[in-house]
């Protein structure tokens, strides 16, 4: 029976060099360096995962074919990403340059008489009640006082009171904030 | 061939035991990658929405608990130390460390489904579910259910993955201690070694994006 020691050893060294990182990634996310913690976490993760790939699972001294099938893999989702990302995050809002008013304000004018969410339906308040339980309710003192115009409301739910520091809804569309304002409506005149 | 290495005869249609341990680990390597597109679909939307909503995740991160994190990712680093041994062992007709090897791996897994188990029901107790059952008292921001949404399903999704993994050590550690691995034929130590470095590899992934945001 014939071990060889100098393989057990490499792994040795290896397990010793992902546990460092291991602590060292820690340590570093307890600082607030912006952008820059989500990059020295990624790098330090791709070094520990090559180190895994390339040792432990023998890619190193594994057949080509293998090596090329294990690497089209994250190429593969490099162009998934790549493409959606780019989808999601160029997409024209009001702050890029490929941003034209008068091209949102014809759709959103389209949306809008679509929707015809100003005007309360019992439906609309009842989705209101739940959207308002499930998010806003946590925001508003048992005090406060809502203005007593649906589009005051609206503008509330929208924008936001900084004076009473309630913040916007306006993550939830434009129905959702409707469907809200009908329901503190309805429950104004009660 | 060496019957030392237990009774296992070349299937008919490869010409050499070579070809056969070859062609079942490109078979391997190919279910990683289905593995890797199916856990980079997850990561994917993170990606997306972590663009969409970057307070967001860092909120709802600070609800996770970074020891129990770290202290799981020891624990999946030093088995896939120990599982490299043991494939190293058995390769070489070590049978004894081999197994003694396995067992630490797999124990090293009951361990980390354990920490897990603690962390779920921790956050099944406050209410930080996915979204629809979401019932935390103390949101700070409205679109916070859908961190939960993605945590749960990617941990848990991993956690699915190492309990295949323990019941495949279990299975190649009893063959094993039958004595039918050695230096002529240890396909089935390997290809699971290979499965579990994987699972390995992902979590080393999902450990820095969930858990250390800012």
């Amino acid at each position: 029976m014939f071990v060889s020691k100098s393989h057990e050893k490499k792994y040795a060294v290896i397990l010793i060099g992902l546990l460092c990182l291991t602590v060292m990634t820690v340590w570093v996310s307890y600082f607030d360096f912006g952008v820059l913690n989500i990059v020295v976490a990624m790098l330090v993760a791709t070094v520990k995962a090559t180190l895994v790939a390339l040792f432990f699972m023998h890619l190193y001294e594994d057949q080509r074919v293998n090596q090329v099938v294990f690497i089209s893999a994250f190429i593969f989702l490099a162009l998934l990403i790549l493409l959606i990302g780019s989808d999601l995050f160029f997409r024209p809002t009001p702050q890029s340059k490929y941003f034209h008013p008068e091209d949102v304000s014809k759709q959103f004018v389209e949306k809008k008489h679509s929707g015809n969410f100003e005007i309360p339906s019992q439906l609309l308040i009842e989705e209101g009640k739940n959207l308002f339980e499930r998010y806003c309710v946590a925001y508003f003192p048992s005090s406060y006082v809502f203005p007593r115009e649906r589009q005051k409301i609206y503008d509330l739910m929208t924008h936001g009171d900084s004076a009473s520091h309630i913040p916007s809804f306006s993550d939830l569309g434009e129905k959702e904030r409707w469907a809200i304002t009908h329901y503190l409506f309805s429950r104004l005149e009660k | 061939m060496n019957t030392q290495a237990g009774s296992h005869s070349v299937p008919h249609h490869f010409e050499t035991a070579q070809q056969a341990f070859e062609s079942a680990k490109l078979g391997m390597w190919l279910f990683l990658v289905t593995e890797i597109l199916l856990f980079g679909v997850l990561f994917c939307i993170y990606i997306m929405y972590r663009g969409l909503y970057p307070e967001m995740f860092h909120e709802a991160s600070l609800h996770l608990n970074r020891v129990m994190g770290a202290t799981n990712t020891a624990v999946l680093l030093i088995s896939s130390f120990t599982m490299a041994m043991a494939v190293h062992r058995a390769k070489h007709d070590d049978r004894v460390t081999a197994v003694r090897m396995l067992a630490i791996t797999f124990f090293c897994g009951v361990i980390f489904m354990t920490i897990k188990y603690f962390e779920y029901t921790h956050k099944i107790h406050e209410g930080l579910l996915p979204a629809g059952m979401f019932s935390y008292d103390h949101v700070t921001h409205v679109k916070m259910p859908l961190f939960f949404s993605l945590y749960f399903m990617m941990t848990g999704l991993h956690g699915i993955h190492v309990l295949v993994g323990m019941g495949l050590i279990l299975w190649v550690m009893v063959r094993c201690q039958r004595g039918a691995f050695g230096h002529a034929y240890s396909t089935p130590v390997e290809l699971t070694g290979i499965y579990w470095h994987l699972v390995d590899l992902i979590w080393i992934y999902l450990f820095p994006l969930l858990y250390l945001i800012g």
